[in-house]
C-alpha cells in the first residue's frame, strides 16, 4: 500500500543519515570530503536495481528477498541492530554534549516511549514529522552558516597530513550509508517519482556534508584534531549569539534526529516481522525491547562492530538487491520464452 | 403519565376525527399548557388551528391564517374539498408542509409552525409563521475583525441560512436540511457548493451524522465528536466560526459546513492547524502587513507554549544559553523566592487560569472586581511579598498575552504550556525537544476522512503554500482557484 510522496521519503533518509553524520567522530578534511563524494557516487550506482525493481513492480519482500523468510529476518536483525547502535551513539553523544538527564539508560527509556509512541501511529505520520523536521535541520544549517560566516579562515582548508586516504573515507562513509538498506523497504511504500526522491536525497546528502564539512574546517583548522563529536563543536563555535555556548541549542535537534532515526528503525523492523510472523500483534515493542537489550549489551561490552555493519550493508543493499534484479530478469526471460 | 403511550406516536398516522385527534394530540403532549387549540367552522368544514404559544407570531397568523381561512367559501363543502382548496388555490404561507404522522405533526409544532387540523381528513396542513423571540443578528463575540463584516450567526438556522445564502447566490450552493436528535429533533443544516465539494467527503459526513444517536442536540459540540474523524487527536480536525463571511470563504474551498439550530457556532470540515493563525482581515489588508502580522502570530504561538518552558530549562539546566547580565539578574530573582521556580510557574499558569475562567463566568458587575483582585492583588501583591520573582512573572505575562492572538489554539496553548514547563524544568531542552516530538507526530496523525490537518505543510503542496508564508496577492489568488481537493493524504491520491 503506497503511503508516502517522493518528497516525504527524501526526507526520511536524509535524517537518517544526517542522525549518524551529527553523531560520528570522524574528523572533518578536505580528504573525508572527497571520499564521501566518492561514496555518494557508489551509491548512486548501487540504488539502480533497487529503483528498477520498484519502478516496474512492488517487490514482495516474502517472495523477492533471498532465502524468502531468512533473507527477511537478516534485515529484521539489521534494523533491530541499527536501532541498538542509534541507542549507543546517543550514550556517546550525551557523554559530550550537556544532556541534562543523569541516567544515560533513561534518557534512553525516554527515547523509547516516544518512538514507541510514534511508530504505532505508522510510516505515514512518521513521513509527514520528517517533511517539518527538516525545516528544523535547514534552520539550524542556516544558523550555523550566519555564525561561520566571518569566522572562516580559507587558509585552515589545506590537506590534512594525519588524515586517513580518500578511499578509506569513501568506505567508511559507504559502510556507515545504512539507509541505503531501509531504501528497499522504504521504496516499497512511496507513491511514484521513486528516481526523484533517491536522487534529491543523494544530492542533498553530499550538499549538507560538504557544506558542515567544510564549515568545520575553515572556522576550526588545525584545532579538529582534538575535537570528539566535530558537529557539536562546530555548532559551538559558529554560534551567533552573545552567549557562552550555544551548542545547547543542537540538542533539540538532536533529540528530534534520534527519535525520527530510531522510529523508522522499528517501523521496518515491524513490517518485516509482520510479513514473517502475519499473526504476531507486538511487532514494535519486540522491536525496542530488543533494541535497548542489545544496546546495553553493546555498551557495557564495547564491541567495535563496524566489520559487521559494514558487511550487512554491503550484503544487503548491493548483494540481495542485485540477487533480486537478475531473479526477476530471469523469471521474465522464461515467461516471455 | 403514560411513556410507553407516548413513544409509540412518531409513525402514528393522523386520525381523521377532529375530536379524536386533538384528544390524541393532547395525549401524547400529556395536556401541555403551551398547546393552543382554535377550533372553528370554515365553509361548513370543522377545522382546528393548534400552535404553541410564544412561537407563532399572532399577527402574521391572523392576518395570512385566519382570515384568508374564515374568508373561505366552497361551492361544495367537504374535508377532501377544503383540502384542496387550500392546497392549491389559496398561498398562505410560503413555508407550508402537508403531515401525516403525529411524529412531524409535533416536530412542526415545536418548530413554530401553526398546524390546521380538517375534520374527516387524515392529513393536516403545517404554516410557517414562526414569531418566536431570537437575538438579534449582531457581531460575534469570539471573532473580532476590524474591516470586515460585523454580522455573526444567531442561534436560528434558518437564519444562519440565510447570511450565507445572502454571500453566495450561485445556486449550486446546497443547503440541505436534516434532523437529528430523537427528543430535541434539531435542525442541522449541511452546507457545501455542489461544484467545489469532494463527493466522498460529503458522503462520509453524511455517515458520520446518521450515526448520531443522541436524545438532545443543544450546541454544536454534541455533533463535532461524530465528525472528528479520529479523535485522538490534540488539535482540533473540525473548525468552528461564529462568522458567515468566514464560512463561505471555507465554503468555496470545497469544504463541508454543519449549522445546528440552537447555537451560533457553525462547524468546519476539515479544518487545518495553519488556518488557526487566519483571519479575514489578512484579505483586507496590504498583502505585506498581513504577512507580517500572520508571522507575528506564528512567533507569538511558539512564545505563548514556550517561553515559560525555555525560561526554566535555561535557569535550571542550560544556564551558558544565557549572556551573563542575564543570568545574575535571573539568580538574584531566583534566590529570593521560597519555592522552586518549576513549583512557581506552574502556580503562577495556574492562577492565570483560575482568573481567566471567573473573568467569563462571573456576572458582568462583579467582572471589575476580578479585574482589582487579579491584577493589582495577587500581580503586584505577590511579587512584593516575594511569593514570585518579576523575571518569571514577567515571562508568564508575555506567554499568556501571545496567546491571545490565537483563540483559536486557547485550550491547546494552556494544556502545552504546563506540560512544557514540566517537561523544562525535569529534562530540559532534551525533555522539550521529546515532549515536542509527540506532539509533532500527534498533529501529524490527525486527520478527518482523510485530510491532514497539518496540510499544506505536511504533505507539502507548494501552491498552497504560498498562502501559508505570505499572504498572496489576489490577483495571484484569482488565476488559479485552490481547493482541499489538493490537499488530501497521501493514501487517497
Amino acid at each position: 500500500m503506497k503511503k508516502i510522496g517522493y518528497g516525504q521519503l527524501f526526507a526520511v533518509l536524509l535524517l537518517i543519515k544526517i542522525f549518524g553524520f551529527v553523531c560520528s567522530k570522524s574528523i572533518y578534511s578536505i580528504e573525508q570530503m572527497a571520499g564521501v563524494f566518492i561514496s555518494t557516487v557508489a551509491q548512486a550506482i548501487v540504488v539502480i536495481p533497487m529503483l528498477i525493481l520498484c519502478n516496474s513492480n512492488r517487490v514482495n519482500l516474502k517472495k523477492d528477498v533471498p532465502l524468502g523468510k531468512v533473507g527477511l529476518a537478516f534485515y529484521v536483525f539489521f534494523f533491530v541492530l541499527w536501532g541498538a547502535i542509534s541507542f549507543v551513539k546517543l550514550w556517546d553523544v550525551t557523554g559530550s554534549i550537556s544532556l541534562p538527564v543523569k541516567n544515560k539508560v533513561f534518557a534512553a527509556f525516554l527515547i523509547a516511549i516516544v518512538c514507541l509512541y510514534a511508530s504505532r501511529l505508522g510510516l505515514k505520520v512518521l513521513a509527514r514529522s520528517a517533511v517539518i523536521v527538516l525545516g528544523l535541520l535547514a534552520l539550524a544549517l542556516a544558523v550555523m552558516f550566519i555564525g561561520a560566516y566571518s569566522k572562516i579562515e580559507i587558509l585552515n582548508l589545506v590537506k590534512n597530513e594525519n588524515s586517513e586516504s580518500i578511499w578509506i573515507y569513501a568506505l567508511n562513509d559507504f559502510c556507515e550509508s545504512g539507509e541505503l538498506v531501509a531504501l528497499l523497504v522504504l521504496l516499497n511504500f512511496t507513491q511514484s517519482n521513486h528516481k526523484k526522491g533517491v536522487f534529491s536525497y543523494l544530492t542533498a546528502k553530499l550538499v549538507i556534508i560538504e557544506f558542515v564539512s567544510f564549515i568545520g574546517i575553515g572556522v576550526t583548522g588545525h584545532l579538529m584534531q582534538l575535537i570528539e563529536f566535530p558537529f557539536f563543536e562546530i555548532g559551538a563555535y559558529t554560534q551567533p549569539f552573545s552567549t557562552q555556548r550555544a551548542d545547547s541549542i543542537y540538542t533539540i535537534l538532536f533529540a528530534f534526529l534520534c527519535v525520527i532515526n530510531i522510529t523508522v528503525q522499528i517501523i521496518l523492523a515491524s513490517v518485516l516481522i509482520e510479513e514473517i510472523f502475519p499473526k504476531y500483534r507486538f511487532n514494535e515493542i519486540t522491536s525496542i525491547i530488543l533494541m535497548l537489550i542489545i544496546s546495553v549489551a553493546i555498551n557495557s561490552t564495547g564491541m567495535d562492530l563496524s566489520l559487521i555493519w559494514g558487511g550487512l550493508i554491503v550484503l544487503l543493499s548491493v548483494i540481495a538487491p542485485l540477487i533480486m534484479y537478475i531473479r526477476r530478469k530471469i523469471n521474465a526471460q522464461v515467461q516471455n520464452a | 403519565m403514560d411513556f410507553m403511550h407516548n413513544t409509540v406516536y412518531e409513525d402514528e398516522p393522523i386520525i381523521a376525527n377532529l375530536q379524536e385527534n386533538i384528544l390524541r394530540i393532547k395525549k401524547i403532549c400529556d395536556y401541555s399548557s403551551d398547546l393552543l387549540v382554535n377550533e372553528i367552522n370554515v365553509s361548513g368544514v370543522n377545522v382546528a388551528l393548534l400552535c404553541c404559544e410564544g412561537m407563532v407570531s399572532s399577527s402574521i397568523l391572523t392576518e395570512l391564517i385566519l382570515l384568508p381561512l374564515t374568508s373561505i367559501n366552497l361551492n361544495e363543502s367537504s374535508p377532501q374539498n377544503l383540502y384542496d382548496h387550500i392546497n392549491t388555490k389559496m398561498l398562505l404561507s410560503t413555508d407550508r408542509i402537508s403531515l401525516f404522522t403525529y411524529g412531524n405533526l409535533f416536530r412542526t409544532l415545536n418548530s413554530g409552525f401553526a398546524i390546521l387540523l380538517i375534520d374527516g381528513l387524515d392529513k393536516a396542513f403545517a404554516f410557517g409563521v414562526q414569531g418566536y423571540d431570537k437575538r438579534g443578528i449582531s457581531e460575534p463575540t469570539g471573532e473580532g475583525n476590524i474591516m470586515g463584516a460585523h454580522e455573526g450567526f444567531v442561534e436560528v438556522v434558518r437564519t444562519n441560512m440565510s447570511l450565507i445564502r445572502r454571500r453566495i447566490k450561485s445556486p449550486t450552493l446546497k443547503l440541505e436540511l436534516m434532523m437529528t436528535g430523537s427528543k430535541s429533533k434539531t435542525d442541522i443544516c449541511l452546507c457545501y457548493m455542489r461544484d467545489r465539494v469532494p463527493e466522498k467527503l460529503l458522503n462520509d459526513i453524511k455517515k458520520s451524522l446518521n450515526k448520531i444517536d443522541l436524545e438532545v442536540i443543544l450546541s454544536s459540540g454534541y455533533v463535532k465528536p461524530f465528525v472528528e474523524n479520529k479523535s485522538n487527536g490534540f488539535f482540533d480536525a473540525v473548525g468552528t466560526t461564529e462568522r458567515p463571511d468566514v464560512l463561505c470563504s471555507k465554503l468555496m474551498e470545497g469544504r463541508v459546513a454543519i449549522l445546528v439550530d440552537g447555537t451560533p457556532f457553525a462547524l468546519v470540515i476539515p479544518k487545518l492547524f495553519n488556518e488557526s493563525f487566519q483571519t479575514l482581515d489578512d484579505y483586507d489588508f496590504k498583502p505585506y502587513y498581513a504577512t507580517f502580522i500572520r508571522w507575528i502570530k506564528y512567533i507569538a504561538f511558539f512564545i505563548s507554549v514556550l517561553l515559560p518552558a525555555l525560561y526554566i530549562a535555561s535557569s535550571i539546566h542550560h544556564p551558558e544559553l544565557l549572556n551573563s547580565t542575564l543570568l545574575l539578574i535571573l539568580a538574584e530573582a531566583e534566590s529570593n523566592a521560597p519555592f522552586s521556580i518549576i513549583a512557581e510557574a506552574i502556580g503562577m499558569l495556574i492562577a492565570y487560569e483560575i482568573i481567566r475562567e471567573a473573568g467569563i463566568r462571573l456576572p458582568k458587575a462583579v467582572g471589575g472586581a476580578v479585574s482589582i483582585v487579579a491584577g493589582l492583588i495577587i500581580g503586584d501583591a505577590a511579587v512584593k511579598s516575594g511569593f514570585v520573582s518579576t523575571p518569571l512573572l514577567t515571562v508568564i505575562a508575555i506567554s499568556v498575552i501571545s496567546g491571545f492572538l490565537t483563540p483559536d489554539l486557547h485550550q491547546q496553548t494552556t494544556i502545552l504550556r504546563i506540560l512544557f514547563v514540566l517537561f523544562g524544568g525535569l529534562w530540559g531542552l532534551f525533555g522539550i525537544s521529546l515532549l515536542a516530538a509527540v506532539f509533532l507526530f500527534n498533529i501529524c496523525s490527525t486527520e478527518d476522512y482523510g485530510f491532514p490537518v497539518t496540510a499544506p505543510i505536511s504533505p507539502f503542496t507548494p501552491k498552497a503554500m504560498r498562502d501559508i508564508v505570505t499572504r498572496i496577492n489576489f490577483r495571484k489568488m484569482q488565476s488559479d482557484t485552490f481547493t482541499i481537493e489538493s490537499l488530501k493524504s497521501e493514501k487517497q491520491n
